[in-house]
Order: structure tokens, then sequence, then C-alpha cells
């Protein structure tokens, strides 16, 4: 038992491969017989440990306080801990009770009772792999949904918001589970006036078809202290008036000028119904209509107070407004104001009769209320009383309103959104040369619509800014990137690339001379950035692009969908057919470690040396689904005996009983595709493309080539190795240079057909 | 319209047997007097004509107001129901219009809150997800100490914490045998709804039991 260090207080022992912890007077708290192999620091009198393969977290006495059942666990702040499943994460507390419900891709750390958690969505046909963040609390609630593209604290010192972005719309998240947006589309939109219109409608509610209404009362009424002008009146009950009156039987006349009076009068039915309607020339208003006070006049001890009927609306908004309603004081026309002309009817009338129905005692007591006041003569309240319920007094309102055309006036009323727009100094759109088109509503840029504009100056980056035409902004970058891409994709997919590169390679390289291509090592290539180019990938001659642009042109049938595309993508890879490590172990430039272990003649060094270079050159390299490339050095595969593979892909293809079930995920096709290529004329189709009938006996079944030996196996006698050598040299001296040559006239065909 | 049954009920004090009124639906706009019942709880209450002594009937309704567009199938049982947030939906033959908010209440203090949150015109939801953040996250205490959070009222005239006004809920603290209020501004009641427009959780799928048990189901969702 020795000393290992410290946890804690305490001092960490070991014994064998066991931990365990002893204090300060030697007292031992966890013994090693409890088999921990692993005790992290104690805090708070809790520590992560590892016991039978598992993590989880002990006591201080060794005392297991969660369950030990995870991959790993790793304290993750405030006294929380990391816990992992596999791929899927969750938080432990000092209980050792998870805190999530649901196992999540990532959890990250906690940070005033709060933690970001994340979960990977896997790409699908049209959507690329995605990140989402959400954030959770300790409680175990996940405050917010995990479906945002990112998320940060808005603050790093604070810690009191979050920042977020989702389908880049930025977001502020409050930790009491709200979201703010920043351009306030949440709140209540802001109500504003229409002035103009308000007043323009105004006046086409009120002038049009004005006419003088009147209406008598004896009623004890002091008018100097009930009507004054400027204020403004609810009718409170139906106002019966008539057109016309003569000289004032009673002391206060009501002059009541509106073009929106119910004329009873004039319907031929009503008339006929009840005769004393056309006698009174009967006209009624509606108890909610507003009238304005304009003008009280006494003349001979008569009162007369002049009414102007306007809309609810103008009542509440325009009641205050004097020049606009001196506008319709002087606009009625006839060279004389409203006021004046009410003045002078009264004036003239005072001279004339009286009329008759002012002497009629029904009418009187009809007319008898004063306009606007309760049954004590007090002023009813402004605002409109509901429309009535029974029956007679519904109909009879909804009578006077569609007579009267009295409907409110409407549309003035503006909502205003609350974007806090602050101008473009010291924001993105500053020096941006789309700004000079930025309306004071930020309702667009001269690039963008509203919502992305607005997204993006929130945001607070933009990749369409420029500052001159000149510049090219991130947008129109990617655009051209994407573009090229695309280009270059669809190039990829058919033959062109392919083609254009061999061409050139032909032209560069071989000094036009395709033949050349046989011999050419294709290792020589390796700072050629053109053609030894393996697309950030370490050099390989198997990985460079003219290999992926020969072999995609040559075997272009021997697997489903090849193309260069398909091999750039990795769904196939190029591969050496004849391995020079198969047979001669580790080799490094004239280096061959098998030949350490049995030394060989000088003769035969040369000829190995070159097979060496022979075997980067067109004619031993073939394509396979990169699964399988990575299966070749396996076992089962033949570890680089192409003979072997054949076999094992031989009994894949026609199912056979002990076929190696690896291979087929190795194949990674698609089920339907898999289905449609496993069959046994698809194999003799794949070795006939490949040009690999030398591995196979006249029925096209897989022959055994080689008898498979390795330098390194202790069993391995000089005689059998020396026999394996001379067995593969003289096989790939032969089968090299002919496949080339086969590749070669392929090539060939291609080019001269396109 | 108000549907009214009458139910033969014996007086447990006197053996009296008696009648009882039971309204298995309520028109609030055509009865206002059965809403104030229901707020003052008289509907549920029978007074033995003999003996003189009240006795408390529980029974559900179906409340319908008519001017707020809501409709409250309410049961006097506790929460623990089972598959109370299974959804559902009403038949055709109802003739409810689509713009109507219908909703499942269990217990009397939810079914007033409910009422008086609907006839306020705010989203009940939004306020049951409030109401849980702050009794959970903000002041845990309150869910700790198996208080219950309700809201209050609106006043968007108290503008002294924010212009849109300020939204009030209270809780019985029953050690202190006191009622607490707590205002908050009403924008954090906006920026409820913007979150749960937001959340995919949120998204009822037919259920219409809107309450805590709801949110907090919900919430142990990743998305």
């Amino acid at each position: 038992m020795r000393t290992i260090g410290t946890v804690g207080e305490y001092t960490l022992i070991e014994d064998g491969m066991w931990m365990g912890t002893i204090d300060k007077e030697g007292k031992m708290h966890i013994s090693p017989d409890m088999q921990y192999r692993s005790i992290y620091d104690f805090v708070d009198g809790i520590a992560v440990a590892f016991q039978n393969e598992k993590w989880g977290l002990i006591d201080t006495e060794g005392n297991h306080i969660s369950e030990f059942k995870y991959n790993f666990v790793e304290p993750a702040g405030e006294g929380y801990y990391k816990a992992e499943i596999g791929a899927k994460k969750n938080l432990l507390r000092r209980d050792g009770t998870e805190v999530l419900s649901v196992w999540l891709n990532d959890v990250y750390k906690v940070e005033n009772g709060f933690f970001q958690i994340g979960i990977t969505q896997r790409k699908t046909k049209t959507t690329p792999t995605k990140y989402l963040h959400g954030i959770a609390h300790v409680s175990g609630n996940i405050i917010f949904p995990v479906i945002f593209d990112n998320i940060q604290w808005a603050d790093n010192k604070k810690h009191d918001l979050f920042y977020a972005e989702l389908d880049g719309k930025p977001y502020i998240l409050t930790p009491d589970g709200s979201i703010y947006d920043p351009d306030q589309s949440h709140l209540p939109k802001k109500l504003s006036i229409d002035a103009e219109g308000l007043i323009e409608k105004f006046m086409n509610w009120t002038l049009p078809g004005l006419q003088f209404f009147y209406r008598d009362t004896d009623a004890p009424v002091i008018v100097d202290t009930t009507y004054h002008v400027g204020d403004i009146i609810r009718a409170g009950f139906f106002i019966d008036a008539t057109t016309k009156l003569l000289k004032p039987n009673r002391k206060t006349r009501f002059i009541i000028a509106s073009a929106h009076a119910a004329m009873l009068c004039k319907i031929d039915d009503m008339v006929q119904h009840n005769p004393d309607v056309k006698k009174w020339n009967l006209c009624v208003f509606h108890f909610n209509s507003y009238f304005k006070v304009m003008d009280v006049y006494k003349r001979d001890g008569i009162s007369q107070v002049l009414l102007l009927h306007i809309p609810k609306s103008a009542a509440i908004f325009l009641g205050n407004n004097k020049t606009t309603l001196n506008f319709v004081n002087e606009a009625v026309g006839e060279g004389r104001t409203l006021v004046e002309m009410a003045r002078k009817s009264l004036d003239e009338k005072m001279e004339m009769d009286i009329h008759s129905r002012s002497i009629d005692k029904t009418w009187e007591e009809r007319t008898y209320h004063p306009i606007g006041l309760d049954d004590e003569f007090y002023p009813l309240p402004l605002s409109p009383v509901e429309e009535p319920v029974d029956e007679e007094t519904a109909a009879m309102s909804s009578f006077v309103h569609k007579m009267s055309k009295d409907v409110d006036i409407d549309g003035f009323i503006m909502e205003e959104d609350r974007f806090p727009w602050r101008g473009i100094k010291g924001h993105i759109c500053e020096k941006c040369i789309y700004a000079k088109s930025i309306t004071d509503k930020a309702e667009g840029c001269g690039r963008l619509f509203q919502k992305s504009f607005r997204d993006r100056y929130l945001r607070g980056h933009c990749e369409y800014w420029k500052d001159s035409l000149a510049r090219v902004s991130n947008f129109e970058d990617k655009k051209q990137r994407e573009q090229i891409e695309a280009k270059d994709k669809l190039e990829k997919d058919s033959d062109i690339y392919a083609l254009r590169l061999l061409n050139d390679f032909i032209a560069e390289k071989l000094s036009g001379d395709i033949e050349k291509l046989a011999n050419f090592d294709f290792s020589k290539l390796k700072d050629d950035e053109k053609f030894g180019n393996c697309d950030g990938y370490a050099f390989s001659t198997d990985r460079c692009r003219i290999v992926k642009a020969i072999l995609a042109l040559c075997f272009s049938k021997a697997w489903p969908e090849l193309t260069y595309e398909t091999i750039d993508k990795h769904k196939y890879s190029g591969d050496i057919i004849n391995i020079v490590s198969t047979v001669f172990g580790i080799t490094y430039e004239d280096y061959f470690k098998a030949l350490e272990r049995f030394p060989v003649s000088d003769a035969t060094l040369e000829r190995i040396k070159r097979f060496r270079d022979m075997s980067n050159t067109i004619g031993n390299i073939m394509v396979l689904p990169s699964g399988l490339c990575l299966m070749r050095n396996t076992k089962p595969l033949g570890r680089g005996y192409t003979d072997v593979f054949l076999d094992a892909f031989y009994k894949m293809m026609i199912n056979a009983k002990k076929c190696n079930m690896k291979e087929l995920d190795a194949l990674n096709f698609k089920k339907k595709e898999l289905i449609a290529y496993r069959t046994e004329a698809n194999y003799h189709k794949t070795v006939k493309e490949l040009m690999l009938e030398d591995f196979v006996d006249e029925n096209g079944t897989p022959r055994k080539v080689f008898k498979g030996i390795f330098s390194w196996e202790p069993t391995v006698d000089k005689y059998a190795y020396y026999e394996a050598v001379e067995e593969y040299l003289t096989f790939c001296e032969s089968f090299i240079p002919r496949r080339a040559e086969r590749m070669i006239d392929k090539l060939k065909l291609i080019i001269k057909n396109n | 319209m108000s549907e009214l049954r009458k139910e033969k009920i014996t007086c447990p004090h006197c053996k009296h047997e008696g009648e009882f009124e039971l309204w298995s639906s309520i028109n609030a706009d055509l009865n206002p007097e059965l809403k104030e019942g229901i707020f003052n709880e008289k509907i549920w209450a029978w007074t033995c004509p003999s003996c003189g002594e009240t006795t408390y009937i529980p029974w559900g309704t179906l409340y319908h107001d008519m001017t707020n567009k809501f409709l409250i199938f309410f049961s006097f049982d506790s929460d623990d129901v089972n598959n109370k947030y299974e959804s559902f939906e009403l038949p055709t033959t109802f003739g409810v219009e689509k713009d109507y908010t219908i909703r499942s209440v269990y217990g009397l203090m939810n079914f007033k809150e409910k009422i008086v949150i609907l006839q306020n015109g705010l989203n009940d939801l939004a306020i049951e997800h409030m109401k849980y953040m702050i009794s959970h996250i903000i002041r845990p205490e309150i869910s700790e100490k198996g208080y219950h959070l309700y809201f209050e009222r609106l006043d968007p005239e108290e503008t002294e914490v924010s212009e849109h006004g300020s939204i009030y809920f209270f809780y019985n603290d029953e050690v202190a045998q006191q009622t607490i209020s707590a205002r908050f501004a009403l924008d954090s009641y906006y920026e409820h709804c913007l979150a749960i427009k937001i959340d995919p959780r949120m998204d009822l799928n037919g259920n219409k039991c809107v309450d805590e048990g709801w949110i907090d189901k919900q919430l142990k969702l990743a998305k």
C-alpha cells in the first residue's frame, strides 16, 4: 500500500489496482477492498469515483451516493455533476438524483442555477445537421426549449439574461421564463390618431346635407349654467325635432344643425300609419347622438341653443379642437357662419307668427325634455349606453341608426410598431451603401425588406453590409463560393471534371502520351498542388485528384453511382490491389522490415524495389466502397491479400452461409440499393469492371492466388517465405502492366468519345 | 342558455327530504346572477327549509361566457384526476365557434380563477406559464411550501412599474395566515405570451386542461 496524493483533506492510498483514503490521524475511511479504481477530489464531502468500469458519486466513507452506471461523471459547477451514458448527458444533484428527466447530447456548466443544454439534430435529405440549444434549471425544468440556433449569456458578468437566435432572429431570454423580442413585436401596438384623416372624415360626416332642426321647451332649465359654448353633450334619449318652427312660444329653443337626423316624415308608410308624423315633420336623433354646443343666443326672453350634431369619435378626439370646429362653423357657405345663420333664423322668426305645431299639445309633451339632461336636469354621462335589449326599443334604435346613417367615423386610429430604431450611427448600418434608403420607421434599407432588415439591425451583424459597390459583401462572397461549388459538384457528378483533369495530366505530366500512364508512379505527385492534392487529407496515391479522376472514368460501371463526386465525398475510395507491406512488412524507402528476418539476394531485392515502384501505378489501383477499404486490413478479408478479399466479397454477394455480414454494413448502401446490388451477376460484373479477372477461375469464382503467409508469423520458415515472395512478385509483375494497358485502352476510348 | 335540474336531497342534519336546484349549464350573459353565485359559492349551498342548516353540494357544470367567447367544463374533483390532459374535441353538434376558448377545470378556486383570467381577455396559457415560473423559479419557496399562486387582477392604469400597466397574483400564506399579493409589470405577461408562442411544447394539441400540472409536465420535455 502506498500514498499517491491527496483528495481534499484525505490522503489517497493505493493497494495494487485499488484506491482508498486515510485521514490525518491515519484512520482509513475508504478501504482499497471497496475496489475503487479512481477517487477524485472531495468537495463538500462528495467525490467522483470509478468502480466496476462505471463512474458515480461517493461520500467520504466510500458509500454510493448516486447509482454507479455512468460512463463518466465530472463537476459541472454550483455543486452539480455532469454524468454521461453513451453520447447522452444529464446533471446529478449532490444527493445523486438526476436533474433532467430527458438525457441530452450536451449539458453545460451550471451558472446561477441555469445551464445550457443541446441536441444534435441529424441531417436529413433536405436539412443539414443542426445543433440546437435550450436552457434548463437545476429544478429539472427545461425553461427554454431546445430549439434555438445559439444561446449565450447576454452579459458575461451579470448573468441575468440570455441572448438567443431562432431562425436568425434575435431574442432575449429572461431567467423568469419569458422572452423579449428586441423589436418589441410582442407588446401591444402603440395607437396614434391620424389627425388629418380624422378631420377629413369628420367634415364629410358633418357638412354634406347639413340643415337645421327645431325643438322648443318650457322646461325649467337654466340655459346659462347648463349649456356652455364648446361643451359636448350626449342626447340621452330619442330626440324628436321638426324641420320647421316659426316664432318660439316657449322660452328655450334648441336649433340642431345636423346631416344625420332620421327623417321619419319622409317615410310614406310611417306617415300613413301616423299622420302626426307629417303634421310635425318629425325627425329623430338617436339617444347616443353627440352634439357640440356652438352658441347660446338670447333675444326677447328667448334662449336659443345651437347644437352641432357630430360623430362620437369627433366628440372624443376633437371635442376641444377649436380650429376644426371654427372651420365647420365657417364652412357652411352662404357667406355666413353657422352661428350667424342660427341667430339670423331666430331674429327673422321672432317677427313671424307661431307655427301651428308649436301649440300642438302632444308635440309640446314630446319635446318638453331638454336635450342631454337627465330627469333631474343634470348633464348625462358622455359614455354611450349599450344598445337596448327589449324588442321594441331595440327595433327603434336600429331603425333610427339606419335612417340617419349616423354610424361613427373610423379608420383614423393608426397602429405604430415599437421597433427601437435608433438611427444608423454606431449601428451595423453605419457606412453601408444601402443605409441611404432607410426610412425613419425602419421599414427596410436599400437591400432588405423590413423583417430581414430589423433582424440584422438588432443582431448587430449583416452579411449584406458593404461600404462601396466595389466591395464584395459576405453574402456575395458566400454566393460566389456556392456557385463555384455547385458548378464543381455538377462537373464532378458528370465526367467533365475528371476528363479535364486527365487531359491536363496527359499534357502536363506525360508529354501528351497517354501510354506513359502505365508506369507513372503517383507517389511522385506528393507536392503537386494540381494533381496530387488530396483535398485536406494527408497525401496518399489512392487519394490524389488524378487517381480519383482515373478511377471515376475507368470504373464508373463497377459500383452504383460511382463518380468523382462520390469518391470525393468518401462513398468510394481508391485502394492499392497488391500491397507491398502485405508480404514485405513495413516499408520505408529501401528498407523492408521482413527482409531483416528473411534476407534476399540483390537480384530479388531489385525485383522487390521495382514492385514497390510499380505498386503506385495505375494498374495496381482499384476503387471500393470506403467501408470495404477499411476492412481490407482485417483478418477475415485477408489483411491485404486480394484473393482472400474477393472470396469474402463473393460469399457476401451470393449470400453464402458463412458470409461476413460486416461487409454489408461496410458497403454503406441504402437498403433498396443494397438489395438491388447484392446478386451473383453483380459480383461478376464488378470483378470484370474492376479488371480483377486474374483473381478468379474460369467460372468467375474467386481462386486462391497466394499462399497468404505473413513474414511476422512465427511459424513461417524462410523456405515458405521465399516461395511466397516469388509467387507474389511473379503475379504482380504480370498483372499490373497488363491491367494498366487495359485501363489505358479504356481511357483512350473515353477521351475519343468525349 | 342555462339549464336547471332538480335533485332530491336529504338534509344531513334533520333528514328532511327536500329539492335542490342544480345548474348543469350556466350562461353568464343570460344569467349574471348565477355567475355571482359561483363567486360567492351560493349556487352550491342548500338551506334546509325544515331545520335551516346550510349544506354544500358539490356538482360540476358547463360555464358559458358568450361575450368573452369561452366555455369551461368545471369539475369539483381535486387535481388528482386521471387523464385530465388527454386530448378531446367537442362534437360539431355542440355548435361552438372556432374562436372560442374551451377549457376543462378541476377545483373551485381554479374555476373562479379561470373565469377571471378569460373574462379579462388574457391568454390563460401565458398566465399559467408565468405563474409556474414565479412560483417555481423566481420564488420557489411558494411551491416548496405547497402554496398555489393565483391570478388576482389586471390594472392597465397602474403604470408605476410599466407603461403598459400591472398584473397581480396572490397566494395564501397558511403559516402567516395572510394573503400575499405580488405585482408584476404587464410587460412580463406579454413576454410570457411570446415565450409560449415560440415554445413548441406549449402547443395544446387538443388538451383542454391548462393548469400548473400541465405546464410542469411540458417543461420536462426538451422540445
